[in-house]
């Protein structure tokens, strides 16, 4: 297959960048999306230029690295799929195809394809965890969560921190990511002692990040690439109700 | 080189509880003094830092991802064993710890494979607490399932993203601990040597990715918990980032290599399919337990494969190992495809590759139950070759995915230079010459949140620590190297790319020190490997500069680890003149079996570094079997 | 109070606005357009209900006029701050634009809500304040005030009866998104409901709408007259 790439590259955060167009031949079908980008790279060094910067660590789906926009799909668009796990056999010989980085103001790119996502592990510093050290737990059968918890819980914290939802959201929200987190705890007893103030914290630290605003669009979820639902957004947006309207400090004295 | 295990002395049950009453302490006022450095934040580094930080240290993590999130723990899929005996099936501890004595061939150490298998119900309570969603049953009870073979359910999982969730719960505690100000965390940083001060590891010299600057940062410890090296072979499971630079660089400073041959090759990958393939991708073990192995018996059958009768098929682990059949353990399952497909019966492009046959599984069953029980997998497997398993057979071959060796350490994880610590795949310790499934989570996850905190204490509150900075004399004569080697690699400009000659490096070191090494294809490698090294030094073409983003430079640099550490994974496997586990030399053999020397080569051996291009000097810490009785493996 | 500073300021918050004055305002649609469906039963059913509506007792036209008019600007306002934040979330566009399932009404909707602001605006000027081509004052044989032949004048102009049908449409496209957004803003969103959330609230919004746009219709064809 031979493709004609259109490649935003952007020496570092403070170059404006521009598309630039490059050949990519002799691709093979079975070849992986990063694969090919990989064949061009090489070319590219060959040619005495610098190869397109772009992320990426397991190639297989779980990592969360990879992202790119293609054309105008986060990881592509192939339901369920990420970037590394995108096959060339999906494209026709001769298409061109327009590779974008991630574009959110939270996200400012690094270099050509590399933003940074460090917007997202501020959020989960903010309150994506249970408050629990090391030690001194109760046995892991003590606690009694039923199947159904189990599953949805499992449902939300397969969000692999990709930023697919906020890149595909047409107001660059990340809102997916957030309810997922929030949701996970929200759906077992061991996240139940810090709910409200979880949820308030994280949701102020996104904010403060600079993302977007969900108007339930939910192209967040045809974007991602773990298919997580949107309703988990409407979870977290029922948890922050709560949180703003009913949570109280302690009582404290008269 | 001195190598003391310093295995408590006592009933190996006791061993450790032991070992902690004896071990000092530092008390909670004080542990702000000491300050510590943890380079890796997967489940051995992400755990420790987050340990340590709760209890009042200050620590700072280095990843050369873009978030201590990404390490690549989290590709694991099977689970994590657990010695809870939650099932009633008579597992106990020492079960657990004489199946993985037994799995890893009788190459580790009896005291820190108990210890491990002891901690191991910790660390389910602990995972449990921080909210990882573990498979339940109906009644909102833990679910089990037995893996790789084993005989009791024992190992616990979270879908087929066990890894993923148990990283993720470290990772959250190690955010927890980054947002109070315990931790500081530094993304996008690879560490490219280490600080010797004084005989003991005081720091470390990293380069920011982003910025291209080197820094050097001190601390009272240094920790590293930087994974394996299976990207040797170029093409692994491994994640494209994983690199042996970490452990390699501390080798050259001191630290011993042990057992560096030690190799795990995963029998159920999806083949190679081309020149430009950059990574293997594991499709999971379980499904071995319907899946029926099988190749043509006539060479060059090019027919379809439902067009082959079944007495024209070879179902050759059933024929081999009729008790065990298509479950046999990895490496003999491994090593059983490659004969077939040496023999020139591999099926698919190139020949390398045997099927992996559902049809009995869905005449017998139903597609249905197969679709319930495999669904995922069908899937990811459908996505990556465009082929529907459920209609022709699945193709699979062997792949490179877990390194057993990895710096010497102590019974304290502490390796031969005081103050460097080594936790989980980078460190050797527990799994012998071969790993069992569900086994890897456990180790990083013990090594991190309940070895280390006690061993390090120990070691804070038996030491004195001059203050040290980066003006010391030898920091900064370790950092001008770590400059002077980036300029260095900067200034060939040759006509190589870095991926070609790592491509080179991994076919040479596939094909001579695999799955089956022999004398005469380990001699050759240990010629070519030097050919290929000058080649390298010689004409690589290293594109940028060292100011900004350079992923060709950070590949160039690891690139040329992986080329020295070829070479001592070669000596290794030469010089160990015996089979057992991930370690197949085709003169030790029986029947095609594995065979042990037990008077000879019971013992772990472990490399000092003598300087660029010189042999490396083999020492060994000869292993003491008290508690189990030397047997051999047999599945037939 | 000032949590309710804060939360009207956060994300969540400014969409529990949105979704709560939408709702409002949806309310106020139903009995406004049910009120004027009246035209169907001729001049005295129009005219009775609106002089009836004039005398409300308490001052409640006044309480109901100004509540309505504090969700409008409040939906109007948070609106516009929330379409300036997200732009500005996104400094820098693709240049390969594509959408994989938002729909073209979720996408639009804060041009369709200008468009509906406008409407409103030409709306009031038309038949409350009778500012635009008012021939009246109108008042029928009891005295009243002859609303129905206010309407039926106006939208005897072919100009007046499209662009209110055109409204019309806008508003139904507008509230197709936003009635089932509504109930996803404010956390609803399960699956035994889901058909109401994302089905049945859109299509009540479009009969509504529909029902409103057949009254200038009927008169442009002559079953109002």
């Amino acid at each position: 297959m031979e493709l004609t790439l259109h490649v935003w590259r952007q020496k570092n955060g403070q170059d404006s960048g521009k598309m630039v167009t490059y050949k990519a031949r002799d691709v093979a079908p079975e070849s992986s999306f990063l694969e090919m980008l990989d064949q061009v790279n090489e070319d590219l060094i060959k040619q005495n230029d610098e190869p397109i910067a772009f992320d990426h660590d397991c190639r297989e789906g779980i990592c969360g690295s990879c992202s790119m926009m293609i054309n105008g799909k986060a990881h592509g668009g192939r339901k369920g799929t990420t970037t590394c796990q995108l096959h060339m056999r999906s494209f026709k010989d001769g298409e061109q195809i327009y590779i974008e980085p991630w574009r959110a103001k939270a996200f400012p790119v690094v270099k050509d394809l590399v933003v940074d996502r460090g917007a997202f592990d501020r959020i989960i510093s903010s309150g994506g965890f249970v408050s629990v050290n090391t030690g001194g737990v109760p046995d892991a059968n003590a606690i009694l969560i039923s199947k159904q918890s189990a599953d949805t819980a499992m449902d939300a914290a397969e969000c692999i921190g990709c930023g697919a939802c906020v890149a595909a959201c047409k107001n660059a929200s990340s809102m997916l990511f957030v309810a997922a987190k929030v949701s996970q705890f929200a759906n077992l007893p061991q996240g139940q002692p810090e709910r409200m103030q979880r949820v308030s914290n994280m949701v102020e630290q996104m904010d403060k990040e600079g993302f977007g605003n969900c108007t339930n669009y939910f192209e967040c979820e045809a974007a991602c690439p773990k298919q997580i639902s949107v309703g988990f957004i409407a979870n977290m947006n029922r948890d922050y109700l709560k949180a703003s309207l009913l949570h109280q400090e302690p009582v404290g004295k008269a | 080189m001195k190598l003391d295990a310093k295995i408590p002395a006592g009933p190996l049950a006791e061993k450790w509880e032991k070992h902690l009453f004896e071990s000092k302490l530092v008390s909670p006022a004080n542990r702000r003094k000491f300050g510590v450095i943890v380079v890796g934040s997967g489940l051995g580094g992400g755990s420790a830092a987050a340990t340590l930080g709760e209890m009042g240290y200050k620590v700072s993590c280095f990843c050369f991802q873009d978030s201590p999130r990404r390490a690549h723990s989290i590709a694991a899929q099977g689970g994590i064993n657990g010695a809870k005996n939650y099932k009633n099936d008579g597992d106990s501890i020492r079960r657990l710890f004489y199946d993985t004595i037994k799995g890893g061939d009788f190459r580790a150490r009896e005291a820190n494979v108990y210890r491990l298998a002891q901690t191991s119900k910790s660390i389910i309570d602990q995972c449990v607490a921080q909210g990882v969603p573990f498979a339940r049953e109906y009644g909102g009870l833990l679910d089990n399932r037995s893996f790789g073979g084993a005989q009791v359910s024992r190992t616990f999982y979270a879908r087929g993203q066990t890894g993923q969730q148990l990283l993720l719960g470290a990772y959250s505690a190690l955010e927890r601990q980054i947002g109070l100000g315990h931790v500081t965390m530094h993304p996008r940083t690879e560490m490219l040597d280490l600080i010797v001060i004084d005989g003991k590891a005081r720091g470390i010299v990293v380069r920011d990715l982003v910025s291209g600057q080197t820094t050097t940062h001190f601390a009272e410890a240094v920790i590293l918990a930087t994974g394996g090296y299976g990207n040797v072979f170029y093409l692994s499971t491994n994640a494209k980032g994983c690199n042996v630079t970490a452990t390699h660089r501390a080798y050259k400073r001191g630290a011993g290599f042990a057992n560096p041959c030690y190799t795990q090759i995963h029998p159920t990958c999806i083949p190679v399919h081309g020149e430009h393939q950059s990574k293997l991708t594991l499709m999971s073990e379980s499904l071995r337990n319907d899946g029926r192995v099988w190749v043509p018996k006539k060479k060059g059958d090019d027919r379809s494969p439902d067009q082959i009768p079944d007495e024209e098929r070879d179902y050759f682990l059933e024929r081999k190992y009729p008790s065990f059949g298509n479950l046999a353990p990895r490496d003999i399952a491994s090593r059983a495809a490659k004969e077939a497909c040496d023999a020139g019966l591999g099926v698919g492009p190139g020949g390398l590759g045997v099927y992996l046959d559902f049809r009995d599984a869905i005449q017998r069953e139903g597609e249905d139950v197969v679709r319930e029980r495999y669904g995922n997998l069908f899937e990811m497997y459908e996505r990556i070759t465009a082929e529907n398993p459920y209609k022709v057979p699945m193709r699979i071959y062997p792949a490179v995915h877990y390194t057993m060796g990895g710096l010497w350490v102590d019974y304290n994880l502490m390796s031969n230079i005081s103050g460097l610590f080594v936790l989980g795949e980078a460190n050797f310790s527990d799994h012998g010459a071969n790993r069992l499934g569900a086994s890897a989570l456990m180790q990083g996850l013990a090594d991190g949140y309940f070895v280390i905190p006690s061993t390090l204490a120990d070691y804070f509150a038996n030491n004195k620590f001059a203050k040290v900075d980066a003006s010391h004399p030898e920091a900064v004569k370790v950092e001008q190297e770590v400059n002077d080697l980036t300029k260095k690699l900067l200034a060939i400009n040759g006509t190589r790319t870095v991926d070609s000659i790592h491509k080179e490096l991994g076919k040479l070191m596939w094909d001579n020190c695999g799955m089956t090494r022999s004398r005469q294809s380990l001699t050759e490698a240990l010629k070519k490997i030097p050919e290929i090294r000058n080649q390298f030094w010689t004409n690589v073409k290293v594109t940028g500069t060292g100011e900004s983003l350079n992923q060709q430079l950070e590949k160039a640099g690891r690139v040329a680890d992986f080329i020295e550490h070829a070479e001592l994974m070669c000596l290794d496997a030469l010089e160990r003149e015996e089979s057992c586990g991930g370690h197949f030399r085709v003169e030790y053999e029986e029947e095609g079996e594995a065979k042990r020397d037990d008077v000879n080569f019971a013992h772990v051996a472990v490399w000092e570094y003598k300087g660029f291009t010189k042999k490396p000097l083999r020492h060994k810490e000869e292993l003491v079997f008290e508690n189990v009785k030397l047997s051999t493996r047999s599945y037939k | 109070m000032s949590w309710i500073v804060r939360l009207q300021k956060s994300s969540l918050g400014s969409k529990y606005i949105m979704a709560i004055t939408g709702a409002g305002l949806f309310v106020f649609l139903i009995g406004h357009i049910a009120g004027n469906l009246l035209l169907y039963f001729g001049q005295e059913a129009m005219n009775a209900y609106a002089l009836s509506l004039h005398h409300l007792p308490y001052g409640l036209l006044w309480v109901a006029r100004g509540g309505l008019l504090v969700f409008a600007l409040a939906h109007v306002f948070i609106a516009y701050r929330l379409s300036f934040h997200n732009r500005a979330a996104r400094p820098q566009r693709y240049q390969y634009e594509a959408t994989l399932q938002a729909s073209f009404a979720s996408r639009t909707m804060p041009y369709t809500g200008t468009l509906v602001l406008l409407f409103i605006l030409f709306h009031l000027a038309q038949f409350t304040f009778h500012l635009v081509a008012y021939n009246g004052p109108y008042t029928d044989s009891l005295g009243r005030d002859d609303v129905y032949t206010m309407v039926v004048n106006a939208f005897q102009n072919p100009v007046y009866s499209v662009l209110y049908i055109i409204s019309m449409l806008v508003i139904g496209f507008h509230l197709s998104h936003g009635l089932s957004s509504m109930w996803q803003s404010l956390g609803l969103n399960h699956q035994k409901y889901n058909l109401l959330f994302r089905k049945l609230s859109p299509l009540a919004g479009w009969v509504l709408c529909l029902a409103a746009a057949s009254i200038p219709l009927a008169v442009l064809v002559g079953v109002i007259k």
